[in-house]
């Protein structure tokens, strides 16, 4: 533990080799691999080589090598079995034993120039041949003539006295020339023996002759004879001495040997017991020092044990902390996400049921007739309500009813009219312009009605800070009755009317108001940039195809002072009767305007804080009034009769944004 | 010395089961002991051929040979422990686990099935009169004896075998990887450490050894969490290639769902590298001691992916874990004389 919190290593250290080189980690493992297979392969050429010339060896040398080994082990053995100095003892003892030789009584011949005849008749045998080799020749006796004469001489076939002639009278004996007293005279003799009668007579008259020397001889030989088993007696006693001696030397050896060894085996033994105890101490210390590593291997790891709980502790805890913030976050963002939701459903249902009860009174085709049959359903439901609605619904359609027979009477009159145009001549005919003044006054309503709805907008100026007096001007297009400029001028502003229909213009200067003939864009294109206070349209943009209407903005954007105010009024589609039907009273509508889509058209063009302003005021009342709570479904039966009673126009009102002050 | 090795035999089905039979035999050889493996061909269904075999194996007695005494006989699993002997252990690899740990499982015998029922109280009562009557229960780990106790209530003394050729691992580097040998199934989770990889903020590599039906799975895994350039996949590797990448690895990852032993845990502790497991992977446990020799934590990826972070930063201390696994080892005397010492004692 004292290690973790010793080491400084960081915790992105980068390993000596890239750790997320996972190629290079391959290759080094592969490297590693190929190395120790060459490894691996190099030990098992050497162990080939060892096991494959074993067969080379024949029995002969197999059996040397083992009689080697076994030799050498023997050796070894025998050397370690004995202390060094016995063995050098043993060694020097075994070459100092020397047993006594037997040495024969007569002495060797001395080389000398002459020699008499007993000298060589003490030898016998061999030693006889041997040395009269030497004496005559002069030289050791060659194997094929000792031999012969030693044959011969045995079996008694010639006798010493014709050998040693024959040896001193050969060629090579008499090139020597050593000279042996008294050897011819018997030599010639005992060849004589050899002749038959003379040898016989010969042989007879030796003997005779002989006889005394015979005895004499014989005593001689008895001597030696005597001398030769006194002598051998002597040997047999000496070499008896000399192996008891041996024996007795051996003896105190081995009794030194044992002794040592005896001694070497104690010393041996006690030094083995004083190891022993040292072994058993050492043990006894390894034991204790292993006792000891366990217990502190023990607390190190209960250590590292608790710290590494505790760590996980605070890291629960930090946890934990993390996990209610997170929780908490996540409440939030589900409540935001399912408010989000709610608020989407509601825009999808009633964008859905808008489109639904749109399409249904439409009643354009098959899948709006489902809806349709689908909205009867439910409402079916919820029949007493439903009586109620239809009693309404009624009325309405009766007033409706007024209306299209309203309409259907100027589409009569306008049919009339386009007739007439056809007919007769262009400058006679009443102009279009003057049918629609007409039809303003028909269906619009009459002056003070709109005056008071126009009125509605003199707080939205006040608002702007555009008072009255200030130079600036409001600018109105599409300023038809003048009705606008009317309470403008009650209230001391300065309007100034833009339109394009002749009669409207005219019944506007008729009372004094300050109107210009033009195309509502042209003319804006021709003011000087922030040269108006406030730029006003009432019923006018929902006549315009949309890419005018953008380029409208744009320039009243041009043209309004940072402040300025733009208010753009046109029927509100959001009530169902106006949507699907009332818009269409006016043949030069294009098409209805959504209130959000105007809202974000003029945004989007650059207006700062646009609002909608859904106006009802001074625009009659409905009779569809809504159900009591109590009625079951009364909120359904509600939500569909705001359809129908929403207010009928609204304004789309928004500001040129002032330069970013300071 | 004779001794006679009794095993069931499903014709060209040799996992582990085959490695240890072979392995306690060639052993018991090497002390110049005479063995003979006796087997008998075993079918896991239907209920009627586990009967016979259980039959069978119950109708011999080892007693009555010709060749005259047979001093011990091993039985290793089910049913040929039913074999009759005056002097029979047991080395038990696992029960018939069909009637066991999953029965009533998709792998195991249905419990509203009469005749699996029927089955499996018989078993369960000659399993429990033939393991009497041997003079030694030994099993190959903790989780198969704690079964055999819960199950059987019948005392048994694990007895580890070492990894094959586990005289040939070693240690050498420490570069930045988690090694993660095993076959890839779903059992063997590793699915969770590349959860872990992904979450870890230390830039480790995972190198994935082992083929199986999981592998697509898990390199598509491996994409979606967008550490492909982390991971490798090796498939099957050759063994000196298997021991380099144990050799050179930061730690290894062992995780799998109740594994009854796993050698690969041995193979890491031999190679002196920590080992992660989980709290619920069996086997692991019995050898891994927690901070000490390597981490056990929940299967998590969130705290598996802390202890690799951990182990990245603190190298020093994840090399003297491997070396305390090593040393582990070496103290359970997981060894084939300690096999053999057991069995033949």
């Amino acid at each position: 533990m004292m290690r973790l919190a010793m080491n400084p290593s960081g915790p992105m250290e980068p390993a000596p080799q890239s750790p997320t080189d996972a190629d290079g980690l391959m290759e080094r493992i592969r490297a590693e691999v190929e190395q120790r297979r060459a490894r691996a392969q190099d030990a098992a050429e050497v162990t080939e080589i060892a096991v494959g010339s074993s067969p080379a060896l024949n029995a002969e040398e197999i059996m040397a090598r083992v009689r080697t080994e076994i030799a050498r082990r023997h050796a070894q053995s025998a050397r370690t079995a004995l202390p060094g100095e016995v063995a050098l003892a043993m060694a020097t003892m075994i070459h100092e034993v020397h047993l006594p030789r037997w040495q024969p009584a007569a002495s060797r011949l001395p080389e000398q120039s002459q020699y008499v005849l007993g000298d060589f008749l003490r030898f016998d045998d061999s030693d006889f041949v041997d040395v009269a080799y030497q004496a005559l020749l002069r030289r050791p006796a060659d194997l094929e003539g000792r031999q012969g004469y030693l044959d011969a001489l045995r079996s008694g076939a010639i006798s010493k006295v014709e050998i040693l002639g024959m040896i001193r009278f050969s060629e090579e004996g008499r090139r020597q020339a050593v000279h042996v007293n008294g050897l011819l005279l018997p030599y010639k003799l005992h060849r004589w023996r050899r002749v038959r009668v003379i040898g016989w007579l010969l042989g007879m008259s030796l003997a005779i002759f002989r006889l005394p020397r015979l005895a004499w001889r014989l005593q001689g030989m008895e001597a030696s004879a005597a001398r030769e088993a006194q002598e051998t007696g002597r040997l047999i006693g000496r070499i008896a001495d000399a192996i008891e001696q041996h024996f007795a030397e051996e003896d105190d050896a081995l009794y030194a040997l044992r002794t040592e060894l005896t001694q070497t085996v104690t010393s041996r033994v006690e030094g083995l017991r004083a190891v022993t105890e040292r072994a058993g101490a050492l043990q006894a210390m390894l034991e204790s020092v292993r006792d000891s590593l366990l217990t502190s291997d023990e607390t190190l790891y209960r250590q590292i044990e608790s710290i590494s709980n505790s760590l996980r502790a605070s890291d629960t805890e930090r946890a934990a902390q993390l996990k209610v913030v997170q929780e908490v976050l996540a409440s939030n963002e589900t409540k935001m996400a399912e408010f989000a939701k709610a608020l989407d459903t509601n825009a999808e249902t009633l964008c859905g049921q808008i489109e639904t009860v749109r399409n249904t009174l439409r009643g354009s085709d098959a899948n709006n007739a489902a809806r349709h049959k689908q909205i009867a359903d439910r409402l079916s439901v919820h029949e007493a309500a439903l009586s109620k609605l239809d009693e309404q619904a009624q009325s309405d359609h009766r007033s409706l009813h007024a209306l299209l027979d309203r309409l259907a009477f100027f589409l009569d009159a306008s049919a009339q009219q386009a007739g007439n145009l056809a007919i007769g001549n262009d400058e006679d005919g009443p102009s279009l312009e003057e049918q629609y003044a007409s039809f303003e006054q028909a269906f619009r309503g009459d002056r003070e009605q709109i005056k008071a709805r126009a009125a509605h907008y003199l707080g939205t100026l006040a608002a702007a800070g555009i008072e009255p007096g200030d130079d600036a001007v409001i600018m109105d297009l599409g300023s038809g009755r003048g009705e606008w400029l009317e309470v403008l001028a009650e209230h001391g502003y300065r309007g100034c009317g833009v339109d394009s229909n002749r009669g409207m213009l005219e019944a506007s200067r008729a009372r004094g108001h300050e109107v210009v003939e033009a195309d509502a864009l042209d003319y804006l294109r021709a003011q000087p940039k922030g040269s108006v206070a406030a730029v006003t349209s009432m019923h006018m943009v929902e006549h315009m195809p949309h890419p005018v209407v953008i380029r409208l903005l744009d320039e009243a954007l041009r043209v309004l002072r940072p402040g300025g105010v733009l208010i753009l009024e046109t029927p509100n589609p959001e009530n169902l009767l106006v949507g699907s039907c009332l818009f269409y009273m006016d043949p030069t509508h294009l098409h209805p305007i959504p209130p959000p889509l105007l809202q974000w058209t003029v945004q989007q063009r650059g207006f700062e804080r646009v609002v909608v302003e859904r106006l009802s005021e001074h625009r009659g009342s409905s009779n569809l009034t809504p159900v009591s709570d109590k009625i079951l479904g009364a909120e359904q039966i509600n939500q569909m009769i705001a359809w129908f009673t929403v207010a009928q126009d609204y304004a789309v009102i928004g500001k040129k944004p002032k330069p970013a002050s300071g | 010395m004779r001794v006679v090795v009794a095993t069931v035999q499903v014709p060209f089905i040799n996992g582990g089961a085959a490695y240890m039979t072979n392995g306690l035999i060639r052993n018991l050889r090497a002390r110049g002991i005479e063995v003979e493996h006796l087997t008998r061909p075993f079918r896991f269904g239907p209920a009627k051929e586990v009967q016979r075999s259980m039959d069978e194996w119950g109708a011999e007695n080892a007693d009555e040979f010709d060749c005259g005494e047979i001093e011990r006989v091993i039985c290793l699993n089910f049913p040929s422990f039913y074999l009759r002997h005056h002097n029979k252990v047991v080395w038990l690899m696992h029960q018939h686990r069909a009637v066991y740990e999953l029965f009533g499982t998709p792998y195991g015998a249905a419990t509203n099935d009469p005749e699996s029922t029927q089955l499996k109280e018989e078993i369960t009562r000659r399993d429990v009169a033939s393991l009497r009557d041997a003079k030694l229960v030994c099993t190959i780990s903790r989780r198969v004896s704690t079964r055999l106790k819960d199950f059987n209530n019948i005392e048994s003394e694990p007895l580890y075998q070492p990894p094959p050729n586990s005289e040939r691992y070693y240690c050498s580097a420490q570069l930045g990887y988690i090694f993660v040998p095993s076959r890839l199934e779903a059992l063997k989770r590793q699915d969770l450490l590349l959860r872990a990889i992904a979450k870890a903020r230390s830039p480790i590599a995972a190198m994935i050894a082992g083929d199986g039906g999981c592998r697509g799975e898990l390199e598509r895994l491996a994409n979606q969490l967008g550490i492909e350039d982390r991971v490798r996949f090796l498939g099957r590797v050759k063994l000196d290639e298997m021991l380099a990448w144990y050799a050179n690895s930061l730690a290894v990852y062992f995780g799998p769902h109740e594994e009854d032993y796993g050698f690969v845990t041995l193979e890491a502790m031999l190679s002196s590298k920590p080992v992660l497991t989980c709290t619920d992977s069996g086997g692991p446990l019995e050898f891994v001691r927690n901070t000490h020799s390597g981490f056990v934590c929940e299967p998590e990826p969130d705290q598996l992916a802390a202890r690799i972070d951990w182990l990245w930063v603190n190298r020093d201390v994840a090399r003297d874990m491997g070396r305390a696994g090593r040393a582990l080892y070496e103290a359970r005397k997981i060894s084939w004389d300690h096999v053999l010492d057991r069995l033949l004692a």
